[in-house]
């Protein structure tokens, strides 16, 4: 008797009785919250969703200052132009984001259920890039008008005063502007990769393990 | 509405061994264990108006475990590991059932927990002694690929068994 046969009948004489749940203790349990992985990819798409909104909506209805720098105005006024060609775009990566949810299927094969998780983290970094270059369009628009304005370093001077800097030329501003913007999206792509990296893990680990099943025929 | 909970908590009471072994091989610690049974307790439920009856309760139940526990299910991090498997004595009042065999049992378990995920899967459904097409269905492969990533799978836990 080969061993592995040996070990399979140890298993089929495996007695069923260890640790028997009752059916009260299932019922609570079936409707207890889940924790998957696909809930907690949802979830984080919607909060990330309503910083979003609520970063636009404080952005449109914060009170203007009557002290406020034309400079500040006008770039006031664009930022909000962007912010509002941007709600189409988020109105769209909303409706997948709750398609991909409900699409996933526990009761597919394990190849499907993978690949549908993989698109739907595809959608949620399609929407961080797409923020990302919200803020890049944004740095620009701000780089701009400072470039295009007499009171141009006043803005920046109030933003990086902590920096002590002296920068009147267009040069300084742009590197301030360009080294501003990279930080930016160092730290926000920095908190995505820890948080969804951890998060897929596994799912990219077993994911890889399946496709090599058809590779290495 | 009623119905179906009742008929639910009877497939579940007469299959939920199944469940008890995918948690044991997935996971080695007892909390770890509650965690991913709970899991996919929840999946079964909320899935379960969908199950047709198609194929056999138990059939379903092989796949919701499994993808529960290869794809969606997260350890928490939190946790911190309490006792191991391997620590805890197994109470097997059974007849047939000798010290002998509860030794080997363990070993089993211990070499299977050394497996990556998919690999746990091949092994666990060769074990339950299922046929290939149901083995290649569930997982979402070919049936040759079952056949090949089987004998390499089994392979590798005979390796380790023999270590």
């Amino acid at each position: 008797m080969d061993l592995l046969d040996k070990y399979k009948k140890t298993w089929g004489l495996q007695p069923k009785n260890i640790d028997k749940i009752s059916s009260e203790e299932i019922y609570k349990m079936a409707r207890s919250k889940s924790i998957s992985i696909v809930k907690w990819i949802f979830i984080l798409g919607l909060i990330e969703f309503s910083i979003g909104i609520i970063f636009m909506l404080f952005n449109t209805y914060q009170n203007q200052n009557y002290d406020m720098l034309a400079t500040d105005l006008l770039t006031r006024k664009y930022l909000l132009y962007l912010s509002f060609l941007t709600v189409p775009f988020l109105l769209y990566f909303l409706n997948m984001f709750y398609n991909n949810y409900k699409n996933i299927s526990v009761t597919d094969n394990t190849r499907v259920l993978m690949e549908m998780i993989k698109k739907t983290r595809r959608s949620v970094r399609n929407y961080i890039l797409f923020n990302l270059a919200v803020i890049v369009l944004g740095s620009i628009i701000i780089t701009f008008i400072s470039l295009k304005n007499s009171t141009r370093d006043i803005i920046l001077r109030n933003q990086i005063i902590n920096f002590k800097l002296n920068f009147d030329d267009d040069e300084s501003i742009i590197i301030i502007m360009v080294i501003i913007t990279v930080i930016i999206l160092t730290v926000i792509s920095s908190f995505y990769q820890l948080i969804y990296g951890n998060l897929l893990k596994k799912i990219n680990r077993n994911y890889k393990e399946l496709k090599k099943l058809d590779n290495d025929l | 509405m009623k119905n179906l909970e009742t008929k639910f908590l009877l497939d579940f009471e007469n299959n939920q061994n199944i469940v008890h072994k995918v948690c044991r091989i997935y996971t080695t610690d007892s909390d770890a264990h509650k965690d991913l049974f709970q899991e996919i307790t929840i999946q079964l439920w909320k899935n379960y108006s969908k199950f047709r009856g198609d194929s056999k309760f138990s059939t379903w139940m092989y796949r919701v475990a499994l993808n529960t526990a290869i794809s969606l299910y997260r350890k928490s991090s939190k946790r911190i590991k309490t006792e191991d498997y391997s620590d805890i004595e197994y109470k097997i009042q059974s007849v047939e059932y000798d010290d002998n065999q509860e030794l080997q049992l363990k070993a089993l378990y211990a070499a299977i927990h050394q497996l990556n995920d998919i690999d746990k899967a091949l092994i666990f459904l060769y074990l339950e002694d299922k046929p290939f097409k149901e083995i290649s269905i569930t997982l979402g492969i070919s049936d040759i690929n079952a056949r090949v990533k089987m004998n390499r799978a089994k392979e590798k836990l005979r390796t380790i068994l023999l270590s």
